[in-house]
């Protein structure tokens, strides 16, 4: 499990990293970025004990639902 | 001491992730931040969760001790006798505590019936220890609470009935607790004391009375 959370964390930062240096400040790109990164992560972090699979996936979920407003957001105009 | 680090992990993820949400051009850091307090939530929750799955897989055994000792007909009470007696350390389970026990035994019969020979937690405790003070208070503190962390401090008082160890901030998992086997060897840290009492002592000893109350445990032993 250490590899997988060590890859999550340097994986976040060098992206963070990068956005800064963009210079985007938009949220709704950071989270769908994050929500992509947890998901990927998910695959190596597998096969965890079930409260910790929980937690987990309650965390991906909750990313899941503010990547979908975001994205309402961004669709609804075009509509 | 992972459950440490993995507080001080959301606290920094928390942190980095308000000042993510916050300082506008500093946006990017809500991903970082979000990263580590996720590591640190796994981390919390890890090591208590895995011995939680050891300890519900290992019940297994002890219910079969359980069974054992049912099955044999013998009231739960178990002597636990030092390694120079019986070549290692070990609890046996009799009517009447044996004069002596045949080597490499897993039973065998006394005068009134049959006794078990048994690995307790006690005996394990006592082999990841291996050096032990002559003095049974030094003895408790370098085992139990140095160096397996079991309890916060303990201490050793003598009384007519036998010697009283008391600790405090009990820390010991859950092994067996509403099995026949805590009657017979006590529960996993009395175990542990009245093993190291009897390698101390190079004698058999008995787990007499054990109390608990909170994260304070009292075992009378002789």
């Amino acid at each position: 499990m250490k590899l997988p959370l060590v890859a999550l964390v340097v994986v976040s930062g060098a992206s963070a990293a990068y956005l800064i240096y963009l210079g985007v400040k938009s949220l709704d790109i950071v989270v769908s970025l994050y929500t992509y990164i947890h998901w990927v992560m998910a695959y190596f972090l597998h096969p965890l004990p079930k409260p910790l699979s929980r937690i987990y996936t309650a965390i991906g979920i909750a990313l899941l639902a503010a990547f979908s407003y975001f994205l309402a957001l961004r669709i609804l105009p075009l509509l | 001491m992972p459950e440490d680090l993995g507080l001080s992990l959301v606290v920094l993820g928390a942190a980095l992730s308000a000042l993510g949400l916050l300082q506008q051009n500093l946006t990017p850091l809500l991903a970082l931040g979000l990263a580590v307090l996720t590591a640190g939530l796994l981390i919390t929750w890890e090591p208590a969760t895995r011995e939680r799955l050891l300890v519900k897989l290992g019940e297994a055994a002890w219910e079969n001790v359980s069974a054992f000792i049912q099955a044999a007909g013998i009231p739960p009470k178990a002597y636990y006798f030092p390694s120079a007696i019986a070549g290692r350390p070990v609890a046996v389970v009799a009517v009447e505590k044996p004069g002596e026990i045949p080597r490499g035994a897993l039973t065998f019969r006394t005068g009134n019936g049959p006794a078990l020979v048994l690995s307790t937690p006690g005996g394990k405790a006592v082999e990841l220890c291996r050096e032990l003070p002559n003095d049974l208070a030094e003895a408790l503190r370098e085992c139990a609470i140095n160096s397996l962390g079991l309890a916060r401090s303990v201490s050793v008082v003598d009384s007519p009935d036998g010697t009283v160890v008391e600790y405090r901030g009990v820390s010991t998992p859950d092994l067996y607790n509403k099995l026949l086997v805590k009657p017979a060897l006590g529960s996993a840290l009395a175990s542990i004391t009245a093993a190291i009492a009897a390698e101390v002592w190079g004698r058999p000893v008995e787990i007499i009375e054990e109390a608990a109350k909170g994260k304070r445990l009292t075992v009378l032993i002789r």
